[in-house]
């Protein structure tokens, strides 16, 4: 009986960390949010140029996006119900195995906002004004997009080695007890 | 149900089901460590998932339902350990059940050697059947047919038998 106690104590405290860490976390990102929506969107500065609000509305809505599909993220996997049925389990855990998933899919107006935002940076402050406009962009498309193809590819070769087996073992298992 | 009502019965799940479930993390890890580590997120599902039990089904076999479902969860990620597992082993020392078949039992080895390699589903059916579960349970547990679990059972124990005699000679 006092296994079954310490288990509790020790289900509430690691319950009461998870909240503490998601409340952390979502602070972080409303200081950020908040800083940069202070600092570049409606700093009341009149020489504050037009690109420094449009840079800093990008970044804004690119944090708090974010922090949205990570908050999502987060209660999506705790929402997954174990006392159901194993071909309804299987079923309803499959779609979170997939690579391209709907909260992956989300991620890329995200990408493309801090991509407007860092392009914005650039062209404004650390570029010769030499070159014309169309090669200094596509000098900072290039690599950016450059690493984000490869966390890409990082990423689906991580899922490739961890996620990918276990989906197909599911998929097996559901065919394996459709099976008559 | 409030938190005392809460916490008694997971008390009484721990106490009537813990050798049982001890037994069934078998299907899914080896170790004896990553065993009570498997039994200790079964029973951390079965707490967070206590306040939505609606005695829809018996509650030994909603018990088993989240059992599988945490164990095939586990096989993805047993190997990692992390720091809230290392955490619940200092604070948390399950005791070894007493009821676990014998270890150096070689019959039970040789048995498991074989329903090891059974695909996950037979390994889990035959498992709840060894365990002595009805057909109807077994039925209700993995939400297939009373005569699917007979023919299942039937076909799975040919397929022990063949797998037995390959790696240990006849059956005796």
């Amino acid at each position: 009986m006092s296994q079954a106690l310490s288990l509790i104590d020790a289900i509430r405290h690691s319950e009461e960390k998870i909240q503490k860490t998601l409340r952390g976390t979502t602070v972080m990102f409303a200081v950020f949010t908040l800083f940069y929506l202070l600092l570049l969107v409606v700093n009341p500065d009149p020489d504050l140029p037009l690109y420094a609000r449009i840079m800093g509305g990008c970044y804004v809505t690119a944090f708090g996006s974010f922090l949205f599909l990570l908050r999502e993220q987060i209660y999506r996997s705790r929402s997954l119900d174990y006392s159901q049925p194993l071909p309804e389990f299987l079923t309803a855990y499959l779609p979170r195995l997939k690579f391209f998933n709907p909260l992956m899919i989300a991620v890329i107006p995200m990408l493309l906002l801090i991509d407007i935002g860092v392009t914005l940076t650039l062209l404004n402050n650390y570029w010769p004004d030499f070159e014309p406009t169309w090669l200094k962009v596509l000098s900072i498309q290039i690599p950016y997009w450059g690493i984000m193809a490869s966390f890409l590819l990082f990423a689906q070769a991580r899922w490739r080695r961890t996620k990918k087996p276990f989906a197909d073992q599911i998929k097996e298992m559901l065919s394996d007890l459709q099976e008559d | 149900m409030n938190d005392k009502q809460k916490e008694s019965l997971f008390q009484k799940l721990f106490v009537d089901n813990r050798d049982r479930i001890y037994r069934l993390t078998l299907l899914y890890c080896r170790e004896m460590q990553d065993r009570q580590d498997l039994l200790q997120d079964i029973f951390y599902q079965i707490w967070r998932s206590l306040d939505s039990f609606r005695n829809e089904s018996q509650i030994d076999t909603w018990v088993y339902r989240i059992a599988i479902n945490t164990g095939i969860n586990s096989c993805r990620r047993h190997r990692t350990r992390n720091r809230w597992r290392e955490k619940w082993r200092e604070d948390v020392e399950l005791a070894e059940p007493v009821s676990q078949p014998d270890p150096t039992d070689e019959e039970i080895q040789r048995l498991y050697n074989c329903i090891q390699q059974l695909s996950p589903v037979d390994q889990t059916l035959i498992h709840l059947y060894l365990e002595k579960l009805s057909n109807e349970k077994i039925a209700e547990i993995l939400a297939i047919s009373g005569i699917n679990v007979r023919v299942r059972v039937h076909r799975i124990k040919q397929r022990i038998k063949t797998i037995w005699e390959n790696e240990y000679g006849p059956m005796e």
